[in-house]
C-alpha cells in the first residue's frame, strides 16, 4: 500500500498555511542554524556552509578555454557576468573522469568565480554544536575542510568555500610561475 | 471261367423262367382254348344252325306238301293258307341258309334247292288251279303223279342231301373239336412237363446259389453285425455326450437369451440416451455458436481494452513528461529558494524575515520535489501496469483468439458430435432392432434345440434299440448259418 495521499496533501498543506502564521521572530532561529547544501562529488558528499556561498545555478552551456589548469573547465555567463568555471571534483584531486557536473556554486564577490559540482543532494539545517571543527588538513596537505557533519550515520566534510578560493589562488599563481 | 451270378439274379432268371414256362403254357393252353373254341363255334354257329334249318327246311317241306295234299283231295281253299304259310316259311329258311352258307358248293345246293321248291310250287299251283277249275280226283291224282311227285321228290332228295351234308359239316366239326382238344391237352401237359423239369432244374441252382451266396451275405451280416454293434455303442456314448452337450448348450442358450433380452433393454436404453444426448448435443451446438458470437464480442472488447491501455500509456508518457518539468520547476525553485537564502544570509539581520519566506519556499520546491520523485514512482508503476496490462490484455487477446479457434473446433466437435451422436442413434435403433430379431431367433434356436435335445434323446434310445437290434441280428445270423450248414451238409 502506498502512501494515503490526501492525507499527505492535507498535511502539507496545513504546513505551508502554518509558515504564513508564525511570528516573523522565528526567523532568528534560521540565523542561530548552520545551513548546509549537501552535494555530491565524484560520487561523494560533502557540503558547504550556505551562508559562504554566492549563488547556485544550474549548468549553463560552458565555453571552453584553453587552460593549464585541467580543473579550469571554460567560462559561463553567470546573472550577466563571465565567470570561469572549476571542476570541484578536480580541484579537491577526486576520481573526476566520469563526472557529471550539474549545479555550479557562485562564489561570493569579489571573488568571480565558479565551482561545478554533481548533484545536489539536499538542504540540512544543523545547529553549531552538531558540527566537528576540523582545523586540520586533508590527506593531500590541503586545508580546506570547514568542519565535519554526521549524516546518515557518516561523517560528511563540511568544505570551505574561501580555503578552496586560497587553494585556487595558490594553483592559478604556481600555473603562472611554472609558465 | 463259370459265370457267377448274383443271388437276384439267380433269382430273377429263375421267376423269369418259370415265368415263361407258365406264360408259354397259358400262350399254348389259350391257343388250344381257342382252336377248340372256333371249331366249336363254327360247329354250333354254322353247321348246327345249317343242319337245323336244313331239318326245319325238310319239314316245311313236308307240311307244304300235306297241305297241298289237304288241297288236293278236297279241294277246299282253306288248306290253301297252311300251304302258303309253309310255303312262306320255307323260303325264310332257305333265305337263312343262302344268308348262312360260305362255300359255293352248299351256295349251289340252295340255289339247287330254290329252284326245285320254285319248280315244285309252280306245279302245285298249277294243280290246284285245274283242280279248283274242275278237275276231277282221278285226273289230280294224274297230276299229282305225273308233274308234282316228280318234282316233290327231287326237292326231298335235295333238302335231304343239304340235311345229310349238313350233319357230315357237325360231325366232322365235333371230330376237329376233339382233335382241338385233345392237342390242347397234350400241349399243355408237355409246357407243364417242360416247366416242372425247368423248375426243378432252378431249384437246384437257387438252393446251391442261395446256399452258397447267403452263407457269404451271412458271414458278412455277422461281420456287419458285430461293426454295427460297435458303431452303435460308439453311436449310443456319442449320444449320451450330445445330449448332456445339448443339456449345457439349451442353459447357455437360456442365458443367452436372458442376456439378449438385457442388451434389448440396455440398447433400447441407450437409444433413449442417444435421442436426449442428440437434444443435449444440440442444445450444446447452440450455446457454443452463442459463446462464438460471445467471444467474438470479448475480442472487440480486448481489441478495445487495448486501445484504452496503449492510451493510457501514452497519457502516463505524457503525464511524466509534466512531471519533468514540475519537477524541474521545483529544482529550479529549490534553486531559488537556495539563493534566496544566499541572498538573505548576505542581507543580515534584515534579510532574517526574507530568509524565513526563502526557507519556506525551498521546503515548497522540496516537498514538491518528493511529490514528484513519488509522483514518478506511481507513474512508472503505471506504465509499468499499463505495460503487463498491454501485456496481458495482449496475450488475453491471442487467448480469445485460441479460444474463439478453440471455440469453432468446438462447435465443429459439437456438429461432429451431433451427427455421430445421430450416426449412433440410427445404430443403436438398428441394434435394438437387430438385438430383438436375435432375442426372438434365440428363443427359436432355443426352442429348436429342445426339440433337438428331444431328437438326441429319442436317436439315443434308437441308437440302444439300434445295439439290441444287432445283438438280435447276431444272434439271427449265428443260426442262420447254422441252418445253412446243416442245410449244406
Amino acid at each position: 500500500m502506498g502512501p494515503d495521499w490526501n492525507e499527505e496533501v492535507e498535511a502539507w498543506r496545513k504546513a505551508f498555511d502554518r509558515s504564513f502564521a508564525l511570528p516573523a521572530t522565528l526567523g532568528s532561529r534560521a540565523v542561530e542554524k548552520c545551513r548546509l547544501l549537501v552535494v555530491e562529488v565524484a560520487g561523494r558528499r560533502c557540503a558547504f556552509d550556505v551562508a559562504t556561498l554566492g549563488g547556485l545555478l544550474s549548468i549553463p552551456r560552458i565555453v571552453p578555454v584553453p587552460s593549464p589548469l585541467p580543473e579550469f573547465l571554460g567560462i559561463v555567463s553567470a546573472r550577466g557576468v563571465l565567470t570561469p568555471v572549476y571542476s570541484l571534483a578536480a580541484l579537491l584531486g577526486w576520481e573526476h573522469a566520469n563526472e557529471v557536473t550539474h549545479k555550479l556554486i557562485l562564489c561570493p564577490s569579489p571573488e568571480n568565480l565558479a565551482l561545478a559540482t554533481g548533484t545536489v543532494l539536499g538542504y540540512e539545517e544543523r545547529a553549531p554544536e552538531e558540527l566537528m571543527n576540523f582545523q586540520d588538513t586533508d590527506p593531500a596537505g590541503r586545508a580546506i575542510v570547514a568542519a565535519m557533519a554526521m549524516a546518515d550515520g557518516t561523517r560528511i566534510p563540511i568544505l570551505g568555500l574561501g580555503q578552496l578560493v586560497r587553494y585556487l589562488g595558490a594553483r592559478i599563481r604556481a600555473a603562472k610561475e611554472s609558465r | 471261367m463259370a459265370r457267377r451270378w448274383t443271388l437276384a439274379t439267380t433269382l430273377n432268371l429263375s421267376f423269369g423262367a418259370l415265368l415263361g414256362c407258365v406264360v408259354l403254357s397259358i400262350a399254348v393252353g389259350v391257343m388250344a382254348l381257342r382252336s377248340v373254341a372256333v371249331a366249336n363255334d363254327r360247329v354250333l354257329t354254322v353247321h348246327v344252325p345249317n343242319q337245323l334249318d336244313a331239318e326245319r327246311l325238310a319239314k316245311h317241306g313236308e307240311t307244304l306238301v300235306a297241305e297241298a295234299r289237304g288241297v288236293f283231295l278236297t279241294g277246299d281253299s282253306s288248306f290253301e293258307s297252311p300251304m302258303r304259310e309253309a310255303s312262306g316259311e320255307f323260303r325264310k329258311d332257305i333265305e337263312r341258309l343262302r344268308s348262312r352258307v360260305r362255300t359255293e358248293e352248299g351256295r349251289r345246293i340252295v340255289d339247287a334247292i330254290d329252284v326245285a321248291e320254285r319248280d315244285f310250287q309252280g306245279a302245285l299251283e298249277e294243280v290246284i288251279r285245274e283242280r279248283r277249275g274242275g278237275m276231277g280226283m282221278e285226273e289230280t291224282l294224274k297230276a299229282i303223279r305225273t308233274r308234282t311227285l316228280p318234282r316233290r321228290m327231287v326237292l326231298a332228295n335235295q333238302a335231304r342231301g343239304l340235311l345229310e351234308r349238313e350233319e357230315g359239316f357237325v360231325m366232322a366239326g365235333q371230330r376237329e373239336v376233339e382233335s382241338a382238344t385233345r392237342f390242347a391237352l397234350w400241349s399243355f401237359a408237355s409246357v407243364g412237363a417242360f416247366a416242372l423239369l425247368l423248375g426243378g432244374a432252378m431249384a437246384v441252382r437257387l438252393k446251391s446259389s442261395v446256399t452258397r451266396q447267403i452263407g457269404g451275405a451271412v458271414q458278412s451280416m455277422k461281420t456287419s453285425t458285430t461293426e454295427l454293434q460297435t458303431a452303435a455303442t460308439e453311436q449310443a456314448s456319442v449320444l449320451k455326450e450330445q445330449a448332456t452337450a445339448m443339456s449345457e448348450i439349451g442353459t447357455t442358450v437360456t442365458e443367452l437369451l436372458a442376456t439378449s433380452r438385457q442388451i434389448a433393454e440396455s440398447s433400447q436404453r441407450v437409444a433413449t440416451v442417444a435421442s436426449e444426448t442428440a437434444g443435449a448435443a444440440n442444445h450444446g451446438n447452440q450455446t457454443v455458436i452463442r459463446a462464438q458470437e460471445s467471444v467474438t464480442s470479448i475480442r472487440s472488447q480486448v481489441d478495445l481494452i487495448v486501445g484504452h491501455m496503449l492510451d493510457l500509456g501514452k497519457k502516463s508518457q505524457q503525464i511524466g513528461g509534466i512531471l519533468e518539468l514540475i519537477n524541474e520547476l521545483s529544482e529550479q525553485t529549490n534553486i531559488l529558494a537556495i539563493n534566496a537564502t544566499i541572498e538573505a544570509a548576505g542581507a543580515g539581520e534584515s534579510g532574517r524575515r526574507f530568509a524565513v519566506v526563502a526557507d519556506e519556499i525551498r521546503r515548497l520546491a522540496d516537498r514538491v520535489a518528493s511529490f514528484t520523485k513519488d509522483i514518478r514512482v506511481l507513474i512508472e508503476e503505471i506504465r509499468s501496469s499499463v505495460n503487463t496490462t498491454v501485456m496481458a490484455t495482449e496475450g488475453g487477446s491471442k487467448a480469445v483468439d485460441n479460444g474463439a479457434r478453440q471455440v469453432g473446433e468446438v462447435a465443429t466437435a459439437f456438429q461432429d458430435i451431433v451427427r455421430l451422436v445421430g450416426t449412433t442413434t440410427d445404430a443403436t435403433r438398428e441394434i435394438e432392432l437387430s438385438t430383438k430379431q436375435q432375442t426372438t431367433g434365440v428363443e427359436q434356436v432355443k426352442i429348436a434345440i429342445g426339440e433337438v435335445a428331444q431328437g438326441t434323446k429319442e436317436t439315443q434310445a434308437a441308437a440302444t434299440q439300434t445295439l439290441q437290434t444287432a445283438r438280435q441280428l447276431a444272434e439271427t445270423s449265428r443260426d442262420l448259418s447254422e441252418l445253412i450248414e446243416t442245410t449244406g451238409g
